[in-house]
């Protein structure tokens, strides 16, 4: 039992690879997506992939995950493609014959193209042999703008492995300094976008709410992007942030997105732009708020919730699924993240929460999962812990990795002058991406 | 439009200048490089390998409280346009060579700003195997700023000693 969280209903499956298509078939049509596969060098040379199904709490039952473990001939690595049954499978088996020499047989892409991977630096591998505490400045840099999302589920993942419970107080601050990370972030693109269609005027109001946020960063955890919140076993805060701050800065942003839409150029060049639909939404396995605005209603903080957000916490959508959809559902969740971070800073005070380390090391390799909605969507970490505390295996998933192929499909037929805008509305990290 | 103008108003009498005021030119050891380019000096970012922390602080610099261009730095689309690069990051094995081809497009003299602790000497990423080394060991260095990332403050300053304004 995690924190004021469900109890976690994970379940792990050894099959073969020949029987690995027909489980992950029962697993997808039974409402889960595949949202991480991680291979492993074992210590005595074996090789093993791991694929993690993720389905979302609904109603009275619980989130579920459930594992595929897969152990395959190390002289002959050959496991069959699940890229048929889901896109997202293609490209983690690109990933791992990249990088560990996995063959994905059967896969679309008879020759798959060399994969560029400019921003590789080979981070996943670097966790290796380290105690979670001395990995955590790694999970803050797997996307810098991302590091309360990332080091959340790192930590959660860390936790899970090593049977720890976290206080439900610890669990609040953590939600609290995830919806901090939204606000910069959210403020900023607003601003960036309204930038890239030529009204810098805007792009300038929104980066002066920006750098107050940015203060408040500062403010509230020592570090202007939030750095040292989140740590193993809790929280550190160093200040609760003030409501009637923060009810001033919604009122500011909200001016802000209406000077914007009531621009007749602004909201030509949104309207229509770089359109991903529904079907190519759900098809690729988009996240965040790049499925959301195509009408996917997907939010890990309620799909697999480590605290109750209930009743501040509105899940955005919109379905035209173009730059203004982003546009919109990323000004409805600054709202909804300022409601969130008032309703959790409501009796909260600052201090160090901390279960860490643990009582006890466990005496054989564990393992464990964290999903986290980060602004940009939904982060995924799966950690291994070896005798003795120290990771063996870091597996780490961004959004946008899987948002990443939607971006050509909404570009089709967008015009020259129109891409930096989708880009920028699209938002990928390409640090977290390439790892 | 309205509208806007009166928000526009409306700042100004709440907060009164959303900038800084300016600050005198730091004594910051000038760079050789600094005096040739007159001035106005256009810098081209490259992400050789940045976890994107520095880039937000590099936002902040040219954001409208640091302000960075009032003291003649502008950011520029291709190197072919810049005077100067910033790079970013350790530089990983596979942006080598996009970064050695930016640098070799930029005219001369194109000094180099190494920005942020990674850029100087890799910081955490040091020992991944996907990186080359730090940004000295690809270009040639003219600047060094340190942080993780730097505060903007401390980017102002640095770009100011190629300005030299």
């Amino acid at each position: 039992m995690r924190g004021s969280s469900a109890p976690l209903n994970v379940t792990v499956t050894e099959v073969s690879p020949a029987r690995l298509p027909a489980h992950a078939a029962v697993l997808l049509d039974a409402g889960h997506r595949l949202a991480l596969t991680a291979a492993h060098e074992d210590p005595d040379g074996s090789l093993r992939v791991v694929y993690l199904f993720t389905a979302a709490a609904t109603g009275a039952s619980p989130e579920r995950r459930d594992e595929l473990h897969v152990q395959l001939d190390p002289s002959d690595p050959v496991v069959p493609s699940l890229a048929q049954l889901t896109f997202p499978a293609g490209r983690f088996e690109l990933e791992m014959r990249d990088l560990y020499g996995i063959v994905p047989a059967d896969h679309p892409l008879p020759k798959p193209e060399a994969r560029l991977r400019f921003l590789h630096k080979g981070l996943e591998k670097l966790f290796e042999g380290r105690l979670p505490v001395d990995a955590l400045p790694l999970a803050e840099r797997v996307s810098g703008d991302t590091a309360v999302g990332h080091a959340l589920a790192f930590c959660l993942a860390v936790e899970d492995a090593a049977g720890v419970t976290v206080s439900p107080g610890a669990q609040r601050t953590r939600a609290l300094l995830l919806e901090l990370e939204r606000l910069y972030n959210h403020v900023t693109d607003l601003g960036a976008l309204c930038d890239d269609v030529g009204h810098s005027i805007l792009n300038a109001h929104f980066g002066r709410v920006r750098e107050q946020l940015l203060r408040l960063n500062a403010a509230t955890t020592g570090h202007r992007l939030l750095r040292g919140g989140v740590v193993p076993g809790g929280a550190l805060l160093l200040a609760v942030p003030d409501a009637a701050g923060l009810q001033a800065l919604a009122a500011d942003i909200a001016e802000l997105v209406d000077l914007a839409l009531g621009h007749t150029a602004v909201l030509d060049r949104f309207t229509g732009t770089a359109p991903l639909s529904l079907d190519a939404a759900r098809d690729l396995g988009t996240l965040g708020y790049v499925a959301r605005a195509s009408g996917l209603d997907v939010d890990a903080r309620r799909d697999h919730p480590i605290t109750d957000l209930r009743p501040a916490l509105t899940v955005a959508t919109r379905s035209s699924g173009d730059v203004l959809a982003r546009f919109q559902v990323r000004a409805d969740e600054i709202a909804a993240s300022i409601a969130l971070v008032t309703d959790l800073a409501y009796g909260m005070s600052p201090g160090l929460t901390s279960y860490w380390p643990p009582l006890s090391t466990p005496g054989e390799r564990t393992s464990g999962t964290g999903v986290v909605e980060g602004w940009r969507g939904t982060i995924v970490h799966r950690v291994e812990l070896a005798a003795g505390g120290t990771l063996s295996r870091t597996k780490i998933v961004d959004p946008s990795f899987l948002n990443r192929p939607a971006l050509p499909v909404a570009l089709t037929g967008t015009t020259v002058p129109d891409v930096p805008l989708a880009g920028r509305s699209f938002h990928l990290s390409h640090a977290g991406a390439d790892l | 439009m309205r509208q806007l103008l009166r928000r526009i108003r409306a700042t100004g009498r709440a907060t009164g200048r959303v900038a800084g005021p300016p600050r005198e030119l730091p004594d910051a050891e000038a760079p050789g490089k600094g005096p040739e380019l007159g001035g106005s000096v256009q810098f081209r970012h490259v992400d050789a390998g940045s976890c994107n922390g520095c880039e937000v602080e590099i936002a902040s610099a040219f954001g409208p409280v640091y302000d960075v261009g009032r003291y003649g730095a502008r950011p520029a689309a291709s190197s072919r346009d810049a005077d100067a690069l910033v790079v970013t990051g350790p530089v990983t094995r596979n942006m080598r060579t996009a970064l050695r081809r930016a640098h070799e497009a930029a005219p001369e003299p194109r000094p180099v700003v190494a920005l942020g602790d990674c850029a100087r000497g890799c910081g955490v990423f040091a020992e991944a195997h996907g990186v080359e080394g730090p940004v000295s060991d690809v270009v040639p260095v003219d600047v060094e700023v340190p942080g993780c990332p730097p505060a903007p403050e401390a980017i102002v300053a640095a770009l100011r000693g190629l300005t030299g304004r």
